[in-house]
Order: structure tokens, then sequence, then C-alpha cells
């Protein structure tokens, strides 16, 4: 018995030191690392370019033609049921006031340059993929399929669904549930709204908290990458259609980015590290080194000690950008 | 799964050979059983006519950790009326069968899909919390209409939840969320004895997608 009670208040005791130690010791490992990169025989840092990394309206890697054929869809879409979506049917009073103050161009670099303020955007775990899978949907047009199961939560509602039009008899309503983000998202494609007004559009909602947004939009300065969800719309579009997935791009420079090359014994190894500016979300980042959004889960799980969640990236942080594994 | 098949064959049963012998095992001293219609499905309550049966699996057990299985109070929330097995059966043949309220199971489709009280809707109570981003779809689906961004619950459909029974916390769960939701405390109702109390009278009960 008494041993018992030894060992579990030298367990106790340890549990403690831990407790105060650790917090000290991670601060320490994240200072040194770079450090210790540097110093570990580091070669010429390249330089990073000097080429604009502006994230402006025209930044969305959009054809024009690529642009028309999607709009032209979407209209196509719209004029094809008139009546039958209620949502294209409904007029949209919530949304005249905004369209008043977005008259005058406005870009996404509204955010640029205020300091980060508290966040007041709300996120949900709806995956980017599952959002613009559902908008395309909405408008009735194909999106890539997505892996089933991926959300239980909304299998959940859509079975809830589903029971509940047994009952009511109400089967005329389709039974996938759709975010708020994606009633906001689809009811604007089909109006033929212009991105900055989606951009204001969205923001204004997520500053009031009637949408929650995928976490990978969550910019550094709390806004909502508009951007990044309208490109991977497209994007997934275009896949559907047959089309090539986006290319990772070959040599990404700008400002924040630096390549450190390390040479050791036997190997020549490159790392890779971005430092964030405001209006950057982590899929914003994605697609700047690899394209698409899709490898978000590599930039946050190497840097899971910077990062808690992957919409709580600050201006600032030092991410490490891997390097794609090899197909 | 298999184990709740038996008490519709048992009962089936029980009424073939009904017509033949005396019935003892009533729903209350004037009635025998109860059918209601819901969207053209015909449904039939009554009870075990076997006067020997005994509970068996999960509801014959008797002590579950708490937490989480606590006893739960008798009221869910205030406003919010709290039913027994008399008042389930008189609102599936009143508000369900007439399209103005709804029968909820709470819990999570796995364990609704081993058995449950017909006519019953599996709205399990996760999807009515505040972080499913998909709840103003289920509000909708509830007769929720939405004026100008705010919903208007005056003429949503009459609820009435349960779930495992009083030691089980997610139709009162259940309840919360629609409260916060802004659902009207006069349109829930909470049969706090759940399955358990179900079973244990010998009700009814059918695995979901065999209902035919």
């Amino acid at each position: 018995m008494i041993r018992f009670v030894t060992g579990l208040f030298a367990f106790a005791v340890a549990l403690c030191a831990l407790i105060i130690i650790k917090p000290f010791a991670e601060a320490r490992m994240q200072a040194a690392a770079p450090a210790a990169l540097a110093s570990a025989g580091a070669l010429p840092l390249l330089a990073a370019g000097d080429a604009q990394v502006t994230r402006a309206n025209d930044d969305l890697s959009l054809t024009p033609q690529e642009a028309d054929a999607i709009a032209a869809a979407m209209i196509a879409y719209r004029e094809s049921l008139p009546q039958a979506d209620e949502m294209a049917a409904a007029p949209a009073p919530a949304l005249a006031p905004i369209q008043a103050r977005v008259a005058a161009p406005s870009t996404f670099g509204i955010g640029r340059g205020v300091p980060v303020s508290e966040r007041t955007i709300v996120t949900d775990q709806t995956s980017l993929g599952e959002t613009t899978s559902a908008v395309l949907a909405g408008l009735g047009l194909q999106s890539a399929p997505q892996a089933a199961g991926a959300d239980p939560m909304r299998d959940m509602t859509a079975n809830a669904l589903n029971g509940i039009r047994t009952v009511t008899g109400n089967t005329a309503a389709p039974a996938t549930p759709r975010t708020a983000l994606q009633v906001l998202v689809v009811q604007a494609l089909q109006e033929g709204q212009t991105d900055s007004y989606i951009d204001a559009l969205l923001n204004e909602a997520a500053a009031e908290g009637r949408i929650s947004v995928p976490q990978i939009l969550v910019t550094a300065d709390g806004r909502v990458d508009t951007a990044v969800l309208l490109s991977s719309l497209v994007a997934e579009a275009r896949v559907a259609q047959g089309g090539q997935a986006p290319a990772v791009p070959d040599a990404v420079g700008g400002a924040g980015v630096e390549v450190r090359v390390v040479q050791t014994a036997t190997d020549t190894e490159s790392y890779r590290f971005y430092t964030v500016s405001a209006g950057d979300s982590l899929g914003a980042i994605a697609v700047k080194f690899y394209g698409s959004v899709t490898y978000y889960g590599l930039i946050f799980d190497a840097n899971r000690d910077l990062l808690s969640s992957p919409d709580q990236i600050m201006v600032g942080q030092r991410l490490v950008v891997p390097d794609l594994p090899e197909a | 799964m298999k184990r709740f098949v038996w008490l519709p064959l048992w009962l089936a049963t029980g009424l073939v050979a009904g017509s033949a012998m005396a019935q003892d095992v009533r729903l209350t001293a004037d009635r025998l059983e109860t059918t209601f219609v819901v969207n053209g499905q015909s449904h039939t309550i009554a009870r075990n006519q076997d006067q020997a049966a005994l509970l068996t699996g999960e509801f014959a057990r008797t002590a579950r950790a708490c937490p989480p299985a606590c006893i739960t109070p008798v009221s869910a929330a205030p406003g919010v009326a709290t039913v027994a097995e008399l008042e389930v059966i008189a609102f599936l043949q009143t508000r369900v069968s007439a399209g103005t309220g709804l029968l909820l199971d709470s819990r999570l489709p796995e364990f609704h899909g081993r058995g449950s009280i017909p006519a019953a809707i599996n709205v399990p109570f996760a999807t009515l919390q505040q972080d499913n981003p998909y709840l103003r779809d289920i509000l909708l689906a509830l007769g929720a209409v939405d004026r100008d961004g705010t919903l208007d619950f005056a003429d949503a459909l009459d609820l009435m939840l349960f779930c495992d029974g009083a030691w089980s916390g997610q139709s009162p769960r259940a309840v919360t969320n629609l409260l916060a939701a802004g659902y009207p405390a006069d349109k829930l109702f909470y049969y706090r004895g759940g399955m358990q109390d179900w079973l244990g009278l010998g009700l009814t009960s059918i695995v979901p997608g065999d209902a035919g």
C-alpha cells in the first residue's frame, strides 16, 4: 500500500514538473529550430524573387474564357429553372444594402495592413471540397466525386431530412443539406454577381456570424478568403468536365518566400519557408505552393507547433512548406 | 440488430392467435391496440401478448456508468411538457397522422437502426447542435419559415422527442438545442421513458427499414 502511494506521489511530482517545464521547452525549440538550420551549414540562401504577391481580384488564375464558360453554365441553369429553385426565385432583400456598399470597386486587399484584431469568423468542420461540391450541385453543375462518409454530420443531416420528408410528404426540396455559406454562394453566383461583390457579401455575413466557413479559408487578418473559394470552385468544375487538375507551380517566389538549401555529406536538402502576411489563408498558401488547396494538410501538419488549427494563422508566422511527396 | 426482430414477429403471431383466444395484455382496459396512418403508411401499436416475456439484451441492463448515463430530471426544460406512453400514442394518432407533428428519435443512427418506436424519425441530437453547419436545413424542414434571415417558428411542427430513456441525456440535449435555435417550448414534448420504458411495457417496436 505504502509503495503504491509513494509511486502515485512520484508520478504526480513528475507530472507537475512536466507541466511547468514543457511550455518553456517548446518555446526554446521553436526559437532554436531556424537557427539550428542556419548553422547546420546553410549554403546560399536563395533570395526571394521580387514577384508581386498581391492577391487582387485578377489573381484568380481564371482565364476570361473559363470564367465565361462557368458563368454561361450558371446563367443557363438559372434560365432553365426560373421558378423551381426557391433560392433563384426568392427576392434577396438582404443583399440590396450590401450591393449599394460595394458599388465602388473593391479589391481583396481591403484588409491589408489592418492590424490583427480579434477573430470573429466562425469556422466549421466542413472541408473546402465539400463546400465546392455542394455549391456546384446547387448550381446544377457536375462536381468531382466526394469520398462517401467524409462528413458524418452531413450524412446524418441528410438522413434526418429524408426521414422528416417521408412524414411531411414534402419531397420537392433536395435532401442534400447546405450550409449557410453554400446557400449564399449559390445565390450570388446565380445572380451573376462579381467576385468583389461575393467577397463583400461573404465577409459581411461572416462578420455578423450568419455563416461559418471551412477553416482553411480564414485569412491571417480574420477575413474570408473568397478568392481561394472561387478559384477552387472553378478548378473543381474544370476537373469534373474532364479537364486537368491544377498543376503544381515549378518555382515559387515572391514576398515572404524563403528557400534554404542545406548540404550534408550525402544529400542536398532544400527547405522552403513562407512568412504569413495579412490576407493569407492556409488555403491560399497551399494554392501558392502546390497549385491547389488539396494539400493544405501538409503545411498544417508541418507547422503544428505554430498552428493550433488551420484557421489560426497569424501575420508574421514563418511556416515550413514541405515539398509534395513524389507521386 | 436481430434482437428486436422478435418483437414484431411475436406480435404478428400473437395477433393471429388472438382472433381465437382472449387478449389479455391491452394498452388500456378499453383498448387492445392502436392503428394510425402516417403519410399513407399504416402503423399498429400493441403490447407483447406473451406474459412470460422478459427484457433481453441492452435494455435488460440496470447499471451503466454515470456519467454519461445519469438519471435525468423529469423536465427537459421550462415550458416543455414531459409525457408518457399514452401521450406518445395519442400524439402519433392525432398530430403525427395529421401532419402537424413529428415523433423524433434523438439517438445516433446506429442505435435508432437497432429498433425504434413506429413512425419515429431519426433526428440525432448532434444534428441539432449549433456547430452543425446544416442545422438550418433541419429547422426549415421542421416547418420554420425564413423571414429576412430570421426563422419564424409560428407554423413549425410539434415535436415529441425521446432517446434511450431516463438514463440518457440525448433527447434533453436535443430539446435544449432546439430551444436555443428559437423553437418554441410549447411545441416541444419530452418522452422521458424512451426506448427503455417503451420496451419495458412490451410495446411494438420496429427495425427501421423493415417496417414494410
